[in-house]
């Protein structure tokens, strides 16, 4: 993590991609989920990722993530080419410096909301157990969930527990943000709580945020929207 | 991961997934019982039969026996083959060897009568056989002081008994016009006559057992010792006469029936009733083994001498004992196998439901090793803890059926306190079998784990 801050210019790409394909099964089979992707995120931007179901968005973002390895291209995160890291390494640089949402929100449902918060402390040397519940406990309130502390996530309703996975997903203060259609469990009204809460982060912690959804409510909030169809990006362009 | 973490998260799990991980573990802990009650009642066996019937720890060597010896005893005259002195040099050289100590046994014949002092009145043999040993091998032996030649602090010339102290004899060689003053002749038992005597010569009749009251009563009690004539007829030198003897304790150097006296005390009666060679060549040599497993060789350089082991049932029972034990140690092991299997299994549906757990935990910074060490953690846990329930509950059978053969089986000769023997290591066998078994049944499940391929992983809806 320090050699990756110490690398020069990667405070300014935070994510750098030429040709990024990913292909599932082979021959005739094969389905080409993202195909020749090219994309760089600078520090501090908001980018929405837009297109139908089954487009690849996910897809991409697993990659973006380094959640999937199994690509043809180049990815660069932070400056690091993430097919040289080993996975340890990539592990490393995944909890510390990137945080994930999810539509599923993948609470763990036998732990408590604090212990969900604190779970990235689990497999990082940083915090003792205890500072971790400390911080994680600062989070919820951030997120205004201090006094669910002690509930478990079946206990929440569905905004409450994308807003205790978005506490988790800043546990490390994250510079890079990985959203997977976060609003897309979630009604009108707890959708607009989470885009709000999406802002204040961005607002306050200047982190970079790139979002997947097939929903133009987070529009306001971006820098840049990406389209996409069928694997392929076919514009990307600056946000009104 | 550190390991505080792990710990955090394997004790998360054992609350979790408590109900399967104890069917899971129940069986190991029932395979571990039966591995740890069986070594341990193996061992009693050994301990028992080995230590104290058939002692395996030592090897005892005689010169071969010929058909002359019939000729010999037609002629009147027989002077067996003695252990020659290269072969105890030798003997004492082999590694592994504690201890070579030669015998001497009674050439001449002799009876025995005493024992009013504890039994209440005389009680006597016919035909007594005994041997003698060099008294410096059991001067470290607690119980044991004073197994010397009496003759070495001999008191006053003497012709009669009367001459000399109550307490003493006087010990006059035959021919001779005058003899010594001496003490009692120190004289040991093995635990084996004393058993045989307990519980199969005592109950015919009427006698108390000696063997508390002995130990407790040792340097009291003396006999009679008749020399150079018994049942089966004199010695053809020397005459008859008699020498005071005192029982002083019960040893393992002991000849297992009869009386074992000091070598010189021997060597004299043999040069006296049955001529010179009788009492300058040792009938037999005991080996005292450090390591049991070297017997064999030692055996082998003794036949090269012309030596033959006295004793083949410590061998034929230690072959029997490793028999049954094997026997019972493999159904031990098939129950631990499917235990394994079983923990395999647990572990293969522990895995298969929690990858999307698997994937959010890649995703928040966990190392595909990360996964491995968890449930492989989670595996050695509840195998370590089946693993000392399983030995917990071994040792409270063994208990329990030590208890009951206290109760309800009748008093036999060696009949022990305890027929189980639980060492420190037997625990930590328990433990450690139990762990590995649980192991190898989790270890490809974690293995499976760690290959999750998160992003497939994080797709399932939890």
């Amino acid at each position: 993590m320090n050699a990756t801050a110490n690398t020069p210019g990667a405070d300014d790409v935070v994510i750098e991609a030429h040709g990024l394909s990913r292909v599932y099964g082979r021959g005739k089979a094969a389905t080409r989920a993202v195909d020749g992707v090219a994309l760089s995120v600078k520090a501090g931007e908001v980018v929405l990722i837009f297109g139908p179901s089954g487009c690849g968005k996910s897809t991409l973002l697993a990659l973006l993530g380094g959640l999937d390895r199994d690509y043809t291209g180049t990815l660069r995160l932070f400056g690091q080419d993430t097919r040289r890291l080993g996975d340890a390494a990539l592990s490393r640089l995944r909890g510390r410096r990137i945080g994930f949402v999810f539509q599923a929100f993948h609470l763990l449902p036998h732990l408590k909301v604090l212990d969900n918060v604190a779970a990235p402390s689990l497999f990082a040397d940083a915090l003792t157990a205890a500072e971790a519940r400390r911080h994680a406990l600062s989070l919820l309130d951030r997120v205004g969930l201090a006094d669910r502390a002690a509930a478990h996530p079946t206990e929440l309703s569905g905004g409450q527990r994308q807003r205790v996975a978005i506490a988790r997903a800043l546990f490390h203060d994250p510079r890079l943000l990985l959203c997977d259609e976060p609003t897309g469990n979630l009604d009108q009204r707890t959708g607009a709580q989470i885009i709000e809460l999406f802002a204040k982060v961005h607002q306050d912690l200047g982190t970079t945020i790139v979002v997947v959804t097939h929903e133009d409510r987070l529009a306001t909030l971006a820098h840049r929207k990406l389209f996409m169809t069928d694997g392929r990006v076919e514009s990307d362009g600056e946000a009104p | 991961m550190r390991v505080s973490a792990l710990a955090r998260m394997v004790a998360r799990d054992l609350v979790r997934t408590r109900g399967p991980l104890l069917t899971a573990g129940f069986g190991i802990a029932v395979g571990v019982a039966a591995l740890v009650f069986f070594l341990a009642l193996g061992l009693g066996a050994r301990r028992v039969l080995l230590g104290d019937v058939f002692p395996i720890d030592q090897v005892e060597l005689e010169p071969e026996k010929t058909s002359a010896g019939l000729l010999s005893l037609l002629g009147g005259r027989h002077d067996p083959p003695g252990v020659p002195p290269a072969a105890i040099a030798e003997l004492e050289a082999q590694p592994g060897v504690r201890e070579v100590y030669p015998k001497l046994k009674f050439r001449f014949p002799s009876m025995a009568k005493g024992g009013k002092e504890i039994l209440g009145r005389e009680i006597g043999t016919h035909e007594m056989v005994g041997d003698g040993i060099d008294p410096t091998l059991v001067a470290g032996d607690p119980g044991l002081a004073g197994f010397e030649d009496p003759m070495k602090t001999r008191g006053g010339a003497c012709q009669r008994d009367e001459d000399c102290d109550p307490s003493d004899y006087c010990e006059r060689p035959s021919g001779q016009h005058e003899g010594w003053c001496s003490r009692p002749v120190p004289a040991l038992v093995s635990r084996y006559l004393v058993e045989l005597f307990d519980h199969g010569v005592a109950p015919a009749h009427g006698f108390p057992p000696i063997a508390e009251t002995m130990l407790k009563r040792a340097g009291g009690v003396t006999f009679w010792m008749t020399l150079g004539d018994s049942l089966l007829g004199k010695s053809h030198l020397g005459s008859v006469r008699y020498a005071k003897v005192r029982f002083i304790g019960v040893s393992p150097k002991a000849i297992d029936i009869g009386v074992t006296l000091p070598l010189e005390v021997v060597r004299r009666w043999n040069r006296e009733y049955a001529g010179e060679a009788a009492a300058s060549s040792y009938s037999s040599v005991v080996v005292k083994l450090s390591d049991p497993s070297v017997a064999s060789r030692v055996i082998a350089l003794g036949s090269r001498h012309g030596l033959v082991p006295t004793d083949t049932r410590a061998r034929d029972v230690s072959v029997l004992i490793s028999g049954v034990l094997a026997l019972l140690l493999l159904v031990a092991a098939v129950i631990l196998v499917v235990a394994a299997l079983n923990i395999a299994h647990l572990f293969r549906v522990l895995v298969a439901e929690r990858q999307p757990e698997i994937g959010l935990y890649r995703a928040l910074g966990a190392a595909a090793s990360d996964m491995r060490s968890w449930l492989l953690a989670l595996a050695l846990s509840v195998g370590a803890a089946a693993g000392a329930v399983g030995s917990l509950a071994a040792w409270l059978l063994a208990r329990l059926a030590d208890w009951r053969a206290a109760v309800d089986l009748p008093d036999f000769p060696f009949k022990p306190d305890s027929f189980f023997t639980f060492p420190w290591w037997l625990w930590l066998l328990g433990v450690g079998f139990a762990a590995g078994f649980a192991f190898i049944g989790a270890l490809g499940p974690a293995l499976r784990a760690a290959r999750t391929d998160p992003a497939v992983a994080l797709s399932r809806i939890p």
